[in-house]
């Protein structure tokens, strides 16, 4: 089911000590879709993805899911709405003192299920997330990414429409993290379950969301479907966020030789070429040669991918005659990539012919 | 040992066992509701109410910052109402309970308290409606810790028991200060506290091995 968060507002305190968490947060997650908020700590995302299952009230605005406002709801509504929408915890939030199987069944308990219904329900569950060994032994006997999987278990037990994410995968190590990831991302094309997650690692985003909000002080400052935004991040906020995964910052000096915003007579051209899809497996560079007859020289590369897709940024000094140089960009702009001239350096970067 | 010595000894220790026992059954029943209302009327906590808190909080402080021998003597009138008169194992029992159920009330809410918030917001995201946040998770979740907040109750309440002793409460206590201390038994005396020694090792050893059962933290 779809999520519709709109002008959500949340302050909490009053008068001057009163802390504006959320200002108007607008957001449309599409039915069968992961969408993921990213935003360093302290940018609301934890008030946020709690203020959908109301577990935080929002101080204004409404939030619906699958077309029901949950903020109009009575407790009691309130309650058994919650019975369909999932969640997972960073710290996994398990009962200690209930075995695996009994973490797994408590939803079901809760939604009234009857004994013998329970039982196949948290075996089918515990085959699911592959912890089919583990049904008698105690969270505490569990690594950390059995346990998240314990938790994604428990949160899929009741059918729900909705799966909340609150940083499901920072308390475990990057493989562990992988492994959490392609399970979450199983379920969403198996199941078409929608999952709205929040995270401050890109790495998340870029392995299984398909669209993306980044957050900043409270407020969502872009969002859009995740290559755009990667390949295409408009606000400081993202680019700072995205650093380490775009991976390329221009630095002052190529090799020694002074780089120029502005022309420079007799120098080289620098340009940015960002592509993905299919672009990405084609011999673009060789082509460029073979056909122009202008020399490249690879300044800085980074090739990468989002949800499979291959997607890189590649920065290249171009060198040759003017007219053959211009011939050159006005083939790569009629391609199917983002190219763009960031500057130029004062020297030849290759070698005289 | 004389073995009149010997009979008076056991069915004063039958006594201590009736006293206590009989006070910690009625200080758990009081006791551990108050301890769940005492936590979860709490500010932020499931059943929010500052009034009820407060109200709860002052009468459980007043009671137990009264000592017990006074309490005692204040509750006179009270015993007499509900058990017909004031001296004996059975009107001891009345200041017994009174002066437990908040102890164990403290006790209960502690042991609530440890329970990780996070379990508690999950099983609210689930749908849980507070009576089963408290049936479901606080309570299971609490239990070790509940179990070694009532032994320690019981133990507290031998204590008391043998204080009872001195308003001619029977048990124990009531044998030490008559025998041992009134006629100079020094012996009885000796034997006395010795029996009440091992009385509350047990009961810690046999708290401890329960609390230890029933962890499944890693702790144990």
């Amino acid at each position: 089911m779809a999520i519709s968060l709109q002008g959500i507002t949340k302050i909490f305190g009053q008068g001057p000590r009163a802390l504006k968490a959320l200002d108007g947060i607008d957001l449309e997650v599409p039915e069968g879709t992961i969408f993921g908020i990213i935003g360093s700590s302290g940018a609301g995302k934890s008030t946020l993805v709690r203020c959908v299952n109301l577990l935080e009230r929002p101080t204004s605005g409404t939030v619906c899911v699958g077309g029901v406002d949950f903020t109009s709801l009575s407790e009691g509504e309130l309650r058994e709405a919650r019975k369909k929408v999932g969640m997972i915890f960073q710290s996994f939030n398990l009962l200690a003192r209930r075995t695996v199987f009994g973490n797994v069944a408590l939803p079901l308990e809760l939604a009234g299920w009857k004994k013998e219904e329970i039982a196949p329900r948290v075996e089918e569950l515990l085959d699911l997330v592959g912890l089919t060994v583990k049904r008698d032994v105690y969270p505490s006997q569990l690594s950390g990414g059995q346990k998240q999987r314990v938790g994604i278990a428990r949160a899929l037990a009741n059918h729900p429409d909705v799966l909340l994410s609150d940083e499901a995968t920072s308390a475990l190590d990057p493989m562990t993290t992988q492994s959490i990831l392609e399970l979450l991302r199983n379920i969403n094309e198996k199941l078409g379950l929608t999952i709205l997650l929040i995270t401050h690692e890109m790495n998340v985003i870029k392995e299984i969301c398909h669209n993306v909000a980044v957050i900043e002080k409270g407020r969502i400052v872009e969002q859009g479907a995740v290559l755009d935004v990667f390949t295409d991040p408009r606000e400081e906020t993202t680019r700072d966020l995205l650093g380490e995964i775009i991976g390329v910052d221009l630095p002052p000096t190529f090799g020694g030789l002074d780089f120029s915003r502005e022309p420079v007579a007799g120098g080289d051209l620098v340009i940015q070429l960002r592509f993905f899809g299919n672009v990405a497996a084609e011999p673009v560079m060789s082509d460029l040669v073979r056909r122009f007859d202008v020399d490249v020289n690879i300044l800085t590369a980074h090739i990468d991918h989002i949800r499979n897709v291959p997607y890189g940024t590649l920065v290249v000094g171009l060198s040759g005659d003017e007219a053959r140089r211009q011939a050159a960009l006005e083939h790569l702009r009629a391609l199917d990539l983002k190219m763009e001239v960031v500057g130029y350096v004062r020297q030849a970067l290759c070698p005289a012919r | 040992m004389s073995a009149k010595l010997f009979a008076l000894l056991v069915s004063s220790l039958a006594d201590t066992l009736f006293m206590v026992g009989v006070s910690s059954a009625i200080a758990f029943v009081f006791g551990l509701p108050l301890g769940v209302i005492l936590l979860v009327t709490e500010r932020g906590q499931i059943l929010e109410s500052p009034v009820v808190n407060r109200l709860l909080g002052s009468i459980v402080n007043a009671t137990r910052s009264t000592p017990f021998i006074i309490l005692m003597v204040l509750l006179i009138p009270v015993t007499r109402m509900i058990v017909g008169t004031s001296i004996g194992t059975v009107a001891a029992i009345v200041p017994l309970a009174i002066a437990a159920t908040p102890f164990v009330g403290r006790v209960v809410e502690g042991a609530l308290r440890e329970v990780d918030d996070g379990v508690v917001e999950a099983a609210l995201a689930m749908g849980a409606s507070p009576w089963q946040v408290i049936a479901k998770v606080l309570l299971p979740e609490a239990l070790p810790a509940i179990v070694i907040g009532l032994t320690l109750s019981v133990i507290n309440l031998i204590g008391y028991s043998a204080m009872a002793g001195a308003i001619g409460g029977g048990g124990l206590g009531d044998l030490a200060i008559r025998y041992g201390y009134q006629r100079f038994r020094l012996d009885v005396m000796f034997l006395t506290v010795a029996v009440l020694i091992a009385l509350v090792h047990l009961c810690q050893g046999l708290g401890d091995l329960v609390a230890r059962k029933l962890r499944h933290d890693g702790r144990s």
